[in-house]
Parts: structure tokens; C-alpha cells; sequence
């Protein structure tokens, strides 16, 4: 068995004879197995047992509560969202430009004029007041 | 979570100061990969157990980069008062303290290959199915790493070594 091979073995669990009867006739084996005795870390403590027995209800409870709070951020997120959008759309159409209104048509009722009523007296008129004879102007006439 | 918790607490006590930030960083890991769950279900390749241990190693790692109470690491509470131990105890308490900073100090691939075949137990086929990678590198990185914690303690160990890791 070579040096690595028990190295190996003291890392966890019982090393085997052959490595144990390596280990007696080996210093190099023997101050592995030293400073590997020097970095493990202490068995566990009864308060470390003790904190470890209740960890598992602790941590679940924890990730349900998480699960809880983050369903609630998202329905927060989800209210939030749709609220914008409405936010949105409503100032969309408040903002849009009134439509130009067309110029307002009066429309004025109007009544004919009073015309005042003639009274021609056909008596007074005769054809020769009323046309006038023009007779074609001669060649000369107009001339200086 | 109950079959995989005491593996993600082993491995995140590596990092945190005291059994309750453990407990933080073991309840953050599950959350956090319960909630990665939710959003991409899960596929065959990556366990969940895979998962989650990778969530835990980076939280450690971001646990202990963040934190200013390095002096608090490796003081386990089982330990007692320091001032009552013999000479030879606090001397093997201060190399055990010394060497698992230097477990931090390691570069990553060989941390979490060491964190998880030591703290966590895992199997080397498990250690390397968790960091994707074979399981020959895992042996490798275990390897270097070693070699490595050994050349530190006897640096430490050494009249006049450096105990600023």
C-alpha cells in the first residue's frame, strides 16, 4: 500500500489493517493523519443538535412564508400593472385634441320686406312717354 | 431537507463563527435552493443534495469574506475556557485552531474537495459529483490540499513560525 492510498483511507471512515500497519511504519502517514486530526472540526455539540432538530420546521415554515410575500408582491405588481395601464389609457383620452368644430351656421329666419303697394294709375302712363324715339347719328355729327 | 441537513450544517460550520450561524447559513442554502427549485426544476445530472452543498460552500466562502469576527473561527463551543487547559491542551487547541484557518486558506477546488470529504463525509464519488468534476481530480485536489496543510502546520510548528494566516 503506498503513501497516497492511505492518505486516501484517513480521510473518512475506519483505514483498514494494512493501512494501519502502513501508518506504524510510516512518519510521512503518521503526520497525515495528524494535521488531518488537527483541521477536523469537532463532533457536533448538544446545542448544535439541539438547533439542527428544529431547523427543518423553521425552514419550511420560513419558504412558505417567502412563497406568501412574494404571491403578494406579485398580486401587488399585478393590481399596480393593470392600474397604469388604465392610468394610462384614460389620460390618453383626456389628452386627445378636441375636434375642430365646424363654424356655426346661424341660420336667420328673414322676412320679405314690406313693399309698399303701388297704386299705378295706368290712366296717367301712355306708350309715348315711355319711348323715345333715337334716330341714327348722321356722319358729320361730332366733328369739330 | 431533513435527510440532507446535518451534511450542509457539517460543511457550513467550517465557515461560521457559532452553532447559529451555522443554523443562518444552513436555513439561507436550503432556501435559497429550494427557491432555484422553483425556478428551474431540477435535473437528474445535479441532485438536489449536490445542490444545495453548493449553495452552502459559497455561502460559507461568502460568510467568511464578509465577516469580521475571523477570531471567532475553530473556537468550537465543547472547548471551554481556554485559560483553564494544561499547556499541552491549549497548545494542541491554538494547532488546531491555526490549522483550520489554514483550511480557508487553501484555494477553492482543494477547500471544498477538503470540506466535503472531511467535514461532510462524503464519499470521494459524491465529493466529485457535487463540484462536477472526476472523482480521480477529486482525489488530486484531496491530495494537494493535504500536502499542503502539512507544509503549514510545520511552518507554524517551527521556532519563529508565522501564526498570521
Amino acid at each position: 500500500m503506498i503513501c497516497e492510498e492511505v492518505e486516501l483511507e484517513l480521510s473518512g471512515g475506519e483505514p483498514s489493517t494494512e493501512a494501519r500497519a502502513h501508518l506504524e511504519r510510516c512518519t510521512a502517514c503518521q503526520e497525515t493523519a495528524r494535521v488531518l486530526g488537527l483541521a477536523a472540526l469537532p463532533p457536533l455539540t448538544q446545542t448544535e443538535r439541539l438547533v439542527l432538530s428544529g431547523l427543518a420546521a423553521t425552514t419550511v415554515e420560513r419558504a412558505r412564508s417567502q412563497r406568501r410575500r412574494g404571491e403578494g408582491v406579485r398580486r401587488v405588481g399585478t393590481l399596480a400593472l393593470a392600474a397604469g395601464l388604465g392610468a394610462l389609457l384614460a389620460s390618453a383620452v383626456v389628452s386627445r385634441p378636441a375636434p375642430v368644430s365646424e363654424p356655426m351656421v346661424r341660420t336667420v329666419m328673414m322676412t320679405a320686406p314690406e313693399v309698399p303697394v303701388l297704386d299705378f294709375d295706368e290712366a296717367n302712363l301712355s306708350d309715348d312717354e315711355v319711348f323715345f324715339e333715337v334716330g341714327w347719328p348722321s356722319p358729320t355729327e361730332g366733328d369739330l | 431537507m431533513s435527510r440532507h441537513q446535518e451534511t450542509v450544517f457539517r460543511v457550513v460550520r467550517r465557515y461560521a463563527g457559532s452553532a447559529d450561524e451555522a443554523r443562518d447559513l444552513t436555513q439561507r442554502a436550503f432556501l435559497q435552493a429550494l427557491e432555484a427549485c422553483e425556478r428551474t426544476p431540477l435535473s437528474s445530472a445535479v441532485p438536489f443534495k449536490a445542490w444545495v452543498l453548493r449553495i452552502a460552500i459559497n455561502l460559507g466562502k461568502n460568510h467568511v469574506r464578509d465577516s469580521v469576527k475571523r477570531e471567532a473561527l475553530g473556537a468550537g463551543e465543547g472547548q471551554g475556557p481556554r485559560v483553564a487547559l494544561a499547556d499541552e491542551a491549549l497548545e494542541r487547541a491554538e494547532q488546531e485552531a491555526l490549522t483550520r484557518r489554514a483550511v480557508l486558506t487553501l484555494p477553492p477546488r482543494q477547500r471544498e474537495v477538503f470540506t466535503l470529504r472531511i467535514d461532510a463525509g462524503l464519499p470521494f464519488a459524491e465529493v466529485s459529483a457535487t463540484l462536477g468534476i472526476t472523482e480521480g481530480n477529486a482525489k488530486a485536489h484531496f491530495h494537494h490540499a493535504v500536502k499542503r496543510l502539512k507544509e503549514e502546520v510545520a511552518r507554524l510548528s517551527a521556532p519563529g513560525g508565522s501564526h498570521d494566516l
